[in-house]
């Protein structure tokens, strides 16, 4: 169930979809208490905390998203269950103008460069794609 | 774990956060395949899903909080799981400007009213208070 990346099975199912709607990426994240950087990255044996190293990648994707024009909607932090519980550290809301947007993004140089952030503070994620609907459906 | 409805040790955490700024309320939400109203609704017998009579709660709740400052930033239905995988069929995510206002909300005077189709339609849910730190709307 714990994850960090897409299965190959997911991927390819996200990627058959309509490519030209807009979708909003509902990202659910738990950090490592310490940031693991892989040996060979610059940061390899920094003491931070994952929660720090995840703020890196978040710092230096804000620009790439904006470049392709997708939008934050809102970043939550400290987070408190008032119904139900879990454990995420953070939940994160981004409006993609469309699916080939937020493919392509995450094949670019730019996102592969900063990608060891995420990979060193992420311990987990979920990522649900959400189709918004109108006010009312009725 | 999902639920049905703050316990009375949530809520009163809630309620008691000293934090005074905005909140933003992300609702993860699983629907009834068949909305279920009582048979005192009106709506009681209707052919629909839990989805279509959570959405009426959505928009009801959503002009009330809307009377204190609230906003609906996002409501829509959970196309797959891109990373990980879970069982919600939605997600809403609403902005108030302080806590003050989502309990001035419940206490709306139509609340009892759309709360029925909260309770027709909606399974479990996980509904979890942040605070914003980016709002780009």
């Amino acid at each position: 169930m714990k994850a960090i990346q897409p299965t190959p099975e997911q991927a390819s199912a996200f990627m058959a979809r309509d490519e030209d709607a807009s979708i909003v990426m509902v990202n659910l994240l738990k950090f490592k208490d310490k940031a693991s950087y892989a040996e060979g990255t610059a940061e390899y044996g920094e003491d931070i905390s994952g929660a720090e190293a995840y703020r890196r990648y978040g710092v230096e994707v804000a620009g790439i998203l904006s470049d392709i024009g997708a939008t934050p909607i809102i970043t939550g932090i400290q987070p408190n269950f008032m119904i139900g519980d879990g454990e995420w550290d953070v939940v994160a809301l981004v409006r993609y103008p469309s699916r080939a947007a937020m493919i392509s993004m995450t094949q670019s140089a730019e996102y592969q460069a900063i990608h060891h952030h995420r990979e060193a503070g992420l311990a987990h994620q979920e990522l649900i794609e959400i189709t918004e609907l109108p006010t009312s459906i009725l | 774990m999902p639920a049905f409805q703050p316990t009375a040790d949530q809520f009163r955490a809630f309620r008691d956060d000293p934090h005074e700024g905005a909140i933003a309320q992300v609702n993860l939400l699983k629907f009834k395949v068949k909305a279920e109203y009582a048979p005192t609704d009106p709506e009681h017998g209707k052919d629909e899903s839990g989805g279509d009579a959570y959405q009426r709660y959505v928009d009801a709740f959503t002009a009330a909080a809307e009377e204190v400052g609230g906003t609906c930033l996002l409501m829509g239905v959970a196309e797959r799981y891109f990373i990980g995988n879970g069982d919600w069929d939605a997600v809403m995510v609403m902005h108030f400007p302080n806590r003050k206002a989502f309990i001035a909300t419940l206490n709306h005077e139509n609340y009892q009213n759309m709360h029925r189709h909260r309770d027709a339609g909606l399974l479990c849910q996980e509904l979890i208070t942040t605070r914003p730190i980016r709002k780009e709307t």
